[in-house]
């Protein structure tokens, strides 16, 4: 119980592990609950202008010509459809007066001239579209037609929603802040995974010569770590709901359980980090730090067309990047309740933490070295 | 036997940093683990605790294998670190009560260790303060007393007077003594010589991870040719004169250089007169006079031919 204690104390006092865990995530937060809803409240959700080729594939696609027609937001069509040639859809998308084109050949093809949010929305409406179009054709021999036409509008607006009010944009980014909380919480397991193994600092030399097993200790430093980030994280949740007013939807238990298995692929990280590179604690820090910003970035953090551009063009990344997972997992559970995509972001972060935990115990089970 | 270390062969790539080395400490004893930087007296030390793995040889600690595994003989190991290897954010009393906690069970026993060490070193004043706001040698004393608080029987200290003013010196000195009289055996790394003679039972001198000599202080000096050293400054001698003073009894060795004469002899009785004399005889007038036995110094110029803190 002393050896928690202790090092439970040494812990919880470190300054430069309480700026990177607490104090920096509060100012990224109010500093996006301040700057956000301002940001977009000028922006209001506007139907979509687009064009579409009315060639002999377009005619004979009946399910794509209801289901364009059919979708909409905020009882408003989403798109404002004009049935044209491409060769005039090319005119009145040089003036701007389209945000884009569909044609349909023997496949869709989507042109744009610009970036910008009718673009994704677009874009992302017709990726869906694609991807559920070979569900959809089997599904139909089954399913109430209806049902499935409905959960593929349901998907694809959600970029739309996010325009509807500002709030719900915001906790887009502020489920990323949550993100980078729990890989923070690597900060922890790497300061005390320092002082466990011998050959990363003198202190780990003196707790390895006694004659307390290290299996003891890691599992201490564990506890310690985990308890530690678990609790930053229920004060950032706290703060971001109660002081900045950011609603994360009301599967509460759901969110406390992707916060604690997203702090598990935190502390693995930082395990990870922590073991593999024999460096002063400062460096790894460094390291892990940028790693997580970059994670965190690829996920949305600093805007969030990154993460639909990460999930449609590099979909690998956004598979193995935990920040992404643990970002939508609670995206996913916002918009649309407990769901398949949520279990499987929190069966993806679990496979992370145990690679890297795996990793790490191979090299963190030596108790002798050949140097240190 | 304490410990017992044979053929010990460690190698850091191609460099060699102990070549088959032997060491035999008994119970009781101070042993002073002598040679310069290099020498290899950490890695035996990091060898001895199973830190590092060796190539070849065998460590035996309280007549047993020693292993990382070990822990019933760790159990009884007292280790001051060469660096001072302490939490930043625990305060002294905090420190020396969560390494003590690494050994003993009973809390209250360890509550009572833990001010018993805090007496020993003398931080009563500063149980409270965090190690940043320490003195060298107060962080010094601090690293001491986790390493002891367990009342352990053999005690290793690997340089623990680095960088140390001379007053906690002494107190950290002293202390070694006090932990050697109530029962501990004791292993004092150091390229300190005047540490080692104050302190220790007996010396090991160690070069290149080879033990090159081993005895008392007096054994060790007194297998060297050097018995004294006279050392006279402001002097001016020609060369037919430095020459008589070559021819003189039990010299051995003349160095002149910048007014300044060194003269080394072998054991005899009146070398220091017979030198006065000579010079009163040639009438050469001179400065300040010096006459110096041996240090370990000597022994490990004369073994070496190199200084210990070369």
């Amino acid at each position: 119980m002393n050896v928690f204690k202790y090092c439970f104390l040494a812990t919880m006092r470190g300054k430069t592990l309480l700026f990177w865990n607490l104090i920096f995530p509060i100012i990224l937060s109010t500093f996006f609950g301040l700057t956000l809803p301002n940001a977009y409240k000028t922006e209001t959700y506007e139907t979509i202008p687009i064009a579409v080729i009315d060639n002999e594939a377009f005619k004979e696609d009946i399910s794509f010509r209801e289901t364009l027609a059919a979708v909409e937001h905020l009882n408003e069509p989403m798109f404002k459809i004009t049935y044209t040639s491409l060769e005039e859809a090319g005119d009145l998308l040089e003036s701007k007066e389209i945000a884009g084109i569909i044609e349909k050949k023997d496949t869709f093809h989507i042109y744009v001239k610009e970036k910008g949010i009718q673009q994704t929305i677009l874009q992302s409406f017709m990726d869906t579209y694609m991807q559920t179009d070979s569900q959809l054709t089997r599904l139909l021999q089954d399913t109430d037609r209806n049902k499935i036409m409905e959960s593929i509008r349901a998907d694809v607006s959600y970029i739309a929603a996010e325009r509807q009010n500002d709030q719900e944009l915001s906790s887009v980014f502020f489920f990323t802040i949550i993100a980078m909380c729990c890989l923070y919480g690597g900060f922890i397991s790497l300061n005390i995974i320092q002082k466990v193994q011998a050959n990363q600092s003198d202190l780990g030399a003196r707790n390895a010569v006694s004659p307390f097993s290290k299996t003891k200790m890691l599992l201490i430093s564990f506890l310690i770590s985990y308890s530690i980030d678990f609790v930053i994280l229920m004060i950032m949740m706290g703060y971001i709901t109660f002081i900045l007013g950011i609603d994360f939807g009301t599967y509460t238990g759901y969110i406390l359980l992707c916060i604690a298995v997203g702090i598990l692929a935190g502390n693995s990280l930082g395990t990870l980090i922590g073991v593999s590179i024999v460096k002063k604690e400062h460096t790894k820090i460094a390291i892990l730090t940028s790693v997580t910003l970059f994670l965190s970035m690829l996920s949305g953090m600093m805007f969030i067309q990154m993460k639909y551009f990460i999930d449609t063009y590099l979909p690998v990344i956004s598979r193995i990047n935990p920040a992404n997972m643990i970002t939508d997992a609670l995206y996913s559970l916002y918009y649309y309740g407990v769901c398949e995509r949520y279990f499987m972001n929190l069966a993806s972060l679990l496979v992370f933490a145990i690679f890297c935990y795996t990793l790490s115990y191979r090299m963190i089970r030596r108790k002798q070295y050949a140097s240190i | 036997m304490i410990i017992q270390i044979d053929n010990l062969v460690k190698r850091y790539k191609s460099l060699i940093a102990l070549d088959h080395f032997h060491l035999e400490v008994e119970e009781g004893e101070i042993l002073g683990l002598l040679g310069p930087n290099g020498s290899g007296k950490t890695t035996a030390i990091n060898c001895m605790l199973s830190l590092l793995k060796y190539d070849k040889g065998s460590i035996r600690i309280f007549g047993r294998d020693m292993t990382a595994e070990s822990y019933d003989i760790k159990r009884n190991i007292g280790i001051v670190m060469q660096n001072v290897a302490v939490f930043d954010t625990l305060s002294v009393e905090e420190n020396i009560a969560y390494f003590c906690s690494l050994y003993i069970k009973d809390r209250w026993l360890c509550k009572q260790y833990v001010e018993e060490a805090i007496r020993f070193v003398e931080l009563q004043e500063y149980r409270k303060f965090r190690p940043s706001k320490l003195s060298g040698g107060l962080r010094r004393r601090l690293n001491i007393a986790c390493g002891i608080a367990h009342k352990p029987k053999l005690v290793i200290l690997d340089e623990p007077t680095v960088a140390v003013d001379p007053q906690s010196r002494n107190k950290i000195l002293e202390g070694i003594r006090k932990l050697n009289q109530q029962g501990a055996t004791i292993i004092y790394t150091t390229h300190y010589m005047e540490e080692v003679e104050q302190i220790c039972t007996r010396i090991v001198i160690l070069d290149k991870g080879k033990q090159i000599a081993e005895g008392t202080a007096e054994q060790l000096k007194a297998m060297i040719t050097l018995k004294e050293k006279i050392d006279i400054e402001q002097i001016a001698l020609d060369e037919r004169q430095l020459q008589a003073i070559r021819e003189l009894a039990n010299v051995f060795d003349v160095v002149y250089n910048q007014s300044h004469l060194q003269v080394k002899f072998t054991k005899g009785k009146q070398n220091l007169m017979n030198l006065l004399d000579y010079l009163k005889q040639e009438d050469v007038p001179f400065g300040k006079v010096y006459s110096q036995l041996p240090t370990l110094n000597d022994v490990f110029l004369e073994i070496t031919g190199k200084g210990l803190r070369d």
